[in-house]
C-alpha cells in the first residue's frame, strides 16, 4: 500500500522541519510525504527549499482547505492508496499513523484521530474548544445517528474512494466536520482511533476565541447543508 | 409627470443602454450578465412611458404613493442583482481555488522533471 502524508503548512518556519523529520524518521519506503505550504508569508518556502523536502508551493494562501485539497489530488495523480492528512505545527504524533494506516487497511474509509475517545493527560484543548467539540459531535450524531467524538480532528486517514472524492470537493475553510458528514451521508465507512496530540509548540493557532462564534455558526450551517444534500451511493 | 421629467428621464435611460451597448462592444461586459441590466431599463422605459401603469398596480397592492411602488421595485431588483453577483463571486472563487491547486501541483512535476533532466 503506498502511503501519502499531506501536511498542510501555513507560517510553519519554526514548526516544520521537526514536522518532516518525525516523518523521515518512521523509515518505512511505503510512506511518502508533501508539504503543501499555503502561500506562507515567513521563510517556510526557504526552509523547504534548503532541507530539500518533497513540497508544494501554492502561490497565494488558499487556506487550509484549499492546501489539503491540494494533496488530495496530489495523492490521486500518483495513484496513492491511502493519504493522510498531518498538521504542519507539530500537534500531531507520528506513532499513531500506523494505527491509522491499519485501521484503513481494515476496510474503513476515512478514519479520524481523536483527542476524546480515552482519558489521557494530552493535549486536548481549551475548555472553550471543548465544549465546541461537543456541540458539533451532538450535532452529527442528529443528523447522521454516528458518534464522531473528534469531529475538528485534522489528523486523519483515507482510502482512494474518499481521495478521489475530496480532490473534486472539498469545502475551503473549516473542512473538517463537513466532510465527515459528506462521507458517512455517502454510506462509507467513518471510524475513530484514540491519538493523543501536543500543545502548538510554535506560532498562535489559526482560531482565535473572537472567531470561534461565527466558527461555529458557520461550521454548524455547513453541517446541517452537507446532511440534508449529500445523497447516498449505492 | 411633466412633460420635460419624461424627457429627462429617458434621455438618462437611454444614454445607460448605450453605455451597456458599449460596454459589451469593449468586451468588459459578458453579454450573459448584461441582459439583467437590459431588462431593468426596459423597466424603467415602461415606467416612464406609461407610468399609469404604475399607478393601476399600487391600487392593486393597496400602496398609497407611486413612488413607494418606484422605490419598493427599485429595491427588489438591487437586491437580485446583488444576489447574483454574490453567486457569481462564489462560481469564480471556486473556480481560481482549483486554477491554483492545479498550477501548484503542475509547477512541481515540471521542476521533478527538470530535476531530472539536470541529474542525467
Amino acid at each position: 500500500m503506498k502511503v501519502l502524508i499531506i501536511i498542510p503548512a501555513y507560517n510553519e518556519e519554526k514548526n516544520i522541519k521537526n514536522v518532516v523529520s518525525k516523518i523521515i524518521n518512521l523509515n518505512n519506503p511505503d510512506i511518502n510525504y508533501i508539504v503543501i505550504n499555503d502561500g506562507s508569508t515567513d521563510k517556510t518556502l526557504q526552509v523547504l527549499i534548503d532541507n530539500n523536502y518533497n513540497f508544494i508551493n501554492l502561490p497565494t494562501n488558499l487556506g487550509i482547505g484549499g492546501a489539503v485539497q491540494t494533496g488530495y489530488k496530489y495523492a490521486l495523480y500518483n495513484n496513492y492508496d491511502i493519504a493522510i492528512q498531518f498538521d504542519g505545527d507539530g500537534q500531531h504524533n507520528a506513532e499513531y499513523i500506523d494505527n491509522l494506516i491499519k485501521e484503513v487497511e481494515n476496510g474503513n474509509d476515512l478514519v479520524i484521530g481523536s483527542r476524546f475517545i480515552v482519558k489521557s493527560n494530552g493535549f486536548k484543548s481549551t475548555k472553550f474548544r471543548r465544549f465546541g467539540s461537543k456541540i458539533l459531535s451532538n450535532l452529527i450524531k442528529l443528523c447522521t445517528s454516528k458518534k464522531i467524538t473528534d469531529p475538528t480532528s485534522g489528523f486523519r486517514a483515507c482510502n482512494k474512494r474518499v481521495i478521489s472524492l475530496f480532490s473534486d470537493d472539498y469545502p475551503s475553510d473549516y473542512p473538517e466536520p463537513d466532510t465527515i458528514v459528506k462521507i458517512i451521508k455517502k454510506n462509507l465507512k467513518v471510524t475513530e482511533i484514540p491519538v493523543i496530540m501536543n500543545e502548538r509548540k510554535e506560532g498562535k493557532s489559526s482560531i482565535n476565541i473572537i472567531k470561534s462564534m461565527y466558527y461555529m455558526i458557520k461550521v454548524c450551517l455547513s453541517i446541517i447543508i452537507a446532511s440534508i444534500s449529500t445523497k447516498g451511493e449505492k | 409627470m411633466s412633460i420635460n421629467l419624461k424627457i429627462f428621464l429617458l434621455i438618462v435611460v437611454i444614454s445607460f443602454i448605450l453605455l451597456i451597448l458599449h460596454t459589451i462592444k469593449k468586451k468588459r461586459l459578458l453579454l450573459k450578465y448584461a441582459l439583467l441590466w437590459f431588462a431593468s431599463s426596459l423597466l424603467m422605459i415602461i415606467s416612464i412611458l406609461f407610468p399609469q401603469f404604475l399607478s393601476l398596480l399600487c391600487k392593486v397592492l393597496g400602496i398609497e404613493l407611486v413612488s413607494n411602488l418606484v422605490f419598493l421595485i427599485s429595491i427588489f431588483i438591487l437586491l437580485v442583482l446583488t444576489f447574483v453577483l454574490t453567486i457569481i463571486v462564489s462560481e469564480q472563487k471556486k473556480k481560481i481555488i482549483l486554477l491554483i491547486e492545479e498550477t501548484a501541483i503542475i509547477k512541481k512535476e515540471l521542476k521533478e522533471i527538470k530535476d531530472d533532466k539536470k541529474s542525467n
